[in-house]
């Protein structure tokens, strides 16, 4: 029972303890020295007792009391012995040491704790923790990520694929990052609405939400504004949807905008996970992002017909390089139109003449009918015209649209027309 | 002192500790909800609707067989069974089948907060819904689609507790217009219980813990005791031998400690956002769970169930925790059967045995409502025991406990199956008690918060018996 201590554990006991003035237990003696558990227990037992008048110990008592197995932590004075064992009234199987430290250095249990968190498990040396005693768990059989996903996270395809990536690539510090930004987009997410799925707003969708634009700024840059009277004709999906959403020309705004946000998000992440680069642009630029999200959305409002939809699908997916490049431009040209609308609408006049004829044609329609717009006209973002257009629009047509600035002013009356009805 | 020395290093060899059985529990996605088809404009009427439906008949069934129709009698009269409680005659000596409902002065009421101009704000649940005036605040009611009758009869109430949402059939005479005197009750039939036959006797025993509450401000000793204690670090050869035997770990809820709530914290806290919603927990005391896991894991597989502490959403059922509150433990994720994130409440198929779990709302919210603010094991179990009798183990969601708007279904009652064992985490004391039935029993444990007793519930596969460990 009783085995020597080795020349190694002495010396680290008396440096730790007794020069450092620290607590060493019996797990981190263990740990530090890659000796068995047990050995561990023995040794500084051994230690204690041979330099009893200069240290303080705790002990744990194991056994069993009536309900069952009870462990108690004492201190290792006589009295404090004898009460916690007789609370063992069934039977006590063994006392051993847990905690040495200097007699002069008060240590409660709160630093021991803190002192173990110092020595943490190491994941890549399991093999040597089962040697030293514990007991080891069953085989971990990890499944494909494929499976992983229907197992884990059935309602949710964005976290899921965050998790599958980081099994196959283990970039678990980049993981780190990304994950502290969640609970507030999260909030802000969950406020918005219905239409969207709660289950995306981590970080990943504010990049989305840029890539997105980004991706269709890119291809107003690369069409010629000619091409802005065509209908989109690239991708396949989006003339399908813009037939449908043809038929009730006026209404269709809100939920058309929504249904785009949807898509996107998730053609998005398809075109995340193909360029890798794209995954470190949000980090840079995080500050911004959240300005981004708001701008983006504000102009995805009134621009909601525009050819670009589908663009996410458009991007090329060598062109990675290009792709955050054009995001920056984006998120930048975001935020002007959000605060200025000056240099859109200067850009607008650049692209063609023709529009700007088009233009008086659509305001007449609107004054006829209220609140319709051509799709035509919605299509310039920039224009002074029809952002006015479009905002009268939400206040006289959509009860859907997203009123976040009118919502306050009307939870006064709201409040008071409840209470009325109730009292 | 001689005493302690005979016990010193006892046991304490070097050795290998061998290794742990695998049992893999199976968990249901009953409880689970797509995040991308939830649906929130629903009233909750139809899951009323839908309890009393999928209840009534066995209700119906139960208390003939108790009460017949015109055929019994009690003291001359003849007991006759009324379809609707608006057909109850007065002096008439019937039963009749309907939802209790309590109407407690101190209720949560949505209406005096709009009132109040604070309906954006959760409200805290009061620790009582009955007021300071018993008499005055307490009214219990039997309703159906027909009516309402006030439940009299303080003394047979006190014995049966009933809660708003409980399905009953209440035997009585009608005293004064619209007072019920209630002489008797009837609950639905137990629905029918899997049989165990099939079981190995593997020795197998799993371990349920709740209310660990870690906080990164304090250090609990009492949860690396527990940790070590369970990888067989710590204790003697029998020691190891009985954690050896423990082949998984359930958590039930409240692992995490939320942040102190500051008074009027919600008015004066901005983000970007002008939400009033800042978060209860500090990402350092989810870090350091987390990490206790992780210490953990290599050596027991473990399931986690969100709790009304935990980072989850307050309506239940709660969905699971998100896999990056275990960021630290990646690598046991990618296996399903070993660290699994459960729903709560949830069921679990174990080396054939059917179990029934949740995190401890459903019992907290019914202790608010009983007039004694009894705490104890006792008053516990009777409650557990009353949501079997009920077959419905959360019978005050939607009333009193956040619940998500089921269309036309409620996924609290139990229709298909009675389980073999049912536990509620986050109580304040252990209990353990076998609850028989005709066709049955079902083991019965409320496990108590760690924080504060430093307790472990262990339950024999075998056996279906419990034992607790205790750290201190």
């Amino acid at each position: 029972m009783t085995m020597d201590s080795s020349q190694a554990e002495v010396e680290y006991l008396a440096s730790e303890i007794f020069q450092n003035g620290r607590v060493v237990t019996y797990k981190t003696l263990s740990r530090a020295l890659n000796i068995h558990i047990n050995q561990s227990k023995l040794s500084l037992s051994e230690f204690y007792e041979k330099n009893k008048s200069k240290l303080l110990a705790k002990f744990i008592i194991t056994g069993a009391n009536d309900d069952g197995p009870l462990i108690k932590l004492t201190d290792s004075d006589d009295q404090s012995l004898k009460t916690n064992l007789d609370l063992f009234t069934n039977k006590v199987n063994t006392i051993q040491i847990y905690s040495v430290s200097n007699k002069d250095t008060v240590i409660d249990n709160e630093q021991i704790v803190d002192h173990q968190l110092k020595f943490p498990i190491d994941s890549n040396k399991l093999d040597n923790y089962y040697r030293n005693g514990m007991i080891k768990g069953p085989e971990l059989n990890p499944v494909k990520t494929v499976t992983i996903k229907q197992n884990y996270n059935p309602s949710t395809a964005v976290p899921t694929k965050k998790v599958s990536e980081l099994d196959k690539g283990k970039e678990k510090e980049k993981e780190k990052e990304k994950s502290k930004g969640t609970g507030l987009t999260s909030s802000y997410v969950s406020r918005k609405g219905a239409g969207k799925t709660s289950s995306t707003p981590t970080t990943k969708s504010t990049t989305s939400l840029l890539s997105n634009y980004t991706s269709r700024k890119s291809e107003n840059a690369k069409t010629t504004p000619t091409k802005r009277s065509a209908e989109p004709s690239i991708s396949y999906q989006y003339k399908s949807r813009k037939t449908e959403s043809k038929q009730p020309k006026e209404r269709i705004i809100v939920s058309s905008h929504n249904e785009e946000d949807f898509d996107d998000e998730e053609q998005d992440e398809n075109v995340q996970e193909d360029t890798k680069e794209s995954k470190s642009e949000p980090t840079k630029t995080g500050a911004t992002n959240i300005q981004n999200l708001f701008a983006d959305e504000d102009w995805s409002d009134f621009e909601e017909d525009a050819p670009t939809k589908d663009e996410p699908i458009i991007v090329p997916e060598g062109a990675s390089d290009e792709d955050t490049q054009s995001k920056e431009v984006s998120s930048q040209q975001a935020i002007n139109t959000h605060t200025n609308v000056e240099p859109d609408s200067i850009e607008s006049e650049k692209d063609t003449n023709t529009e700007k004829e088009d233009v008086p044609e659509m305001i007449t329609e609107y004054d006829e009918d209220g609140y319709i717009i051509t799709k035509k006209n919605t299509k310039q973002p920039s224009k002074p015209p029809t952002r006015t257009t479009s905002t009268l629009k939400r206040k006289a047509g959509s009860p859907a649209a997203p009123a976040s600035s009118s919502k306050k002013s009307d939870n006064k009356s709201k409040n008071q027309s409840i209470l009325k009805f109730f009292k | 002192m001689t005493e302690a020395i005979t016990y010193m290093n006892n046991g304490i060899t070097v050795g290998d500790h061998g290794n742990r059985n695998h049992t893999v529990p199976i968990a249901s996605d009953e409880f689970k909800l797509d995040s991308t088809t939830r649906k929130y404009d629903k009233q909750y009427y139809s899951m009323y609707q839908y309890r009393f439906q999928h209840l009534k008949d066995r209700i119906y069934d139960n208390a003939l067989k108790k009460w017949g129709d015109g055929t019994r009698k009690i003291d001359g009269q003849t007991i006759i069974k009324q379809d609707k409680i608006l057909d109850i005659t007065s002096g008439q000596l019937c039963w009749v089948i309907g939802t209790i409902f309590s109407d407690l002065k101190n209720k949560l009421n949505i209406l005096e907060d709009v009132d109040h101009g604070t309906d954006d704000v959760l409200p805290k649940a009061p620790d009582s819904y009955v007021g300071a005036d018993d008499d005055i605040s307490f009214s219990l009611m039997i309703e159906d689609e027909s009516g309402r009758a006030i439940l009299h009869n303080d003394d047979f109430l006190n014995k049966n507790i009933l809660v708003s949402g409980c399905i009953v059939a209440v035997l009585g005479i009608e005293l004064q217009a619209g007072i019920f005197e209630i002489m008797d009750v009837v609950y639905p039939e137990f629905a029918p219980q899997p049989s165990l036959t099939t079981r190995s006797n593997s020795g197998n025993k799993i371990a349920i813990i709740s209310g660990l509450n870690v906080d990164y401000q304090n250090n609990d000793i009492k949860l690396d005791l527990l940790r070590d204690y369970l990888t067989g670090e710590l204790g003697s050869e029998k020691d190891h031998q009985l954690v050896q035997s423990i082949t998984k770990l359930i958590i039930a809820g409240n692992s995490v400690r939320p942040l102190k709530v500051i008074e009027n914290q919600d008015f004066t806290s901005t983000n970007n956002y002008g939400s009033k919603i800042a978060s209860r927990f500090d990402s350092q005391s989810i870090d350091k769970f987390d990490k206790w896991l992780t210490e953990l894991l290599p050596s027991l597989p473990i399931s986690i169930m969100p709790g009304n502490n935990d980072i989850a959403e307050i309506c239940l059922p709660q969905q699971a925790l998100h896999k990056s509150t275990f960021r630290h433990n990646y690598q046991y994720l990618s296996d399903p059967t070993y660290l699994q994130i459960w729903t709560n409440p949830q069921w679990i198929e174990i080396d054939g045995i059917t179990m029934l779990g949740t995190s401890g709302q459903n019992v907290q919210d019914i202790l608010r409502y009983l007039k004694d603010q009894d705490h104890s094991a006792e008053k516990i179990l009777t409650i557990m025991k009353s949501h079997m009798k009920w077959q419905n183990f959360m019978p005050t969601a939607p009333d009193t406990l956040y619940c998500y708007p089921y269309d036309e279904f409620d996924p609290f009652i139990l229709e298909k199956k009675t389980p073999h064992i049912y536990f509620v985490g986050n109580q304040a004391e252990y209990g353990s008690e076998i609850l028989e039935f005709d066709g049955g029993q079902i083991r019965i444990i409320s496990v108590p918060k760690f924080e504060d007793s430093g307790q472990v519930v262990i339950v024999d596969l075998d056996t279906l018996s419990t034992e607790v460990i205790t750290v201190g």
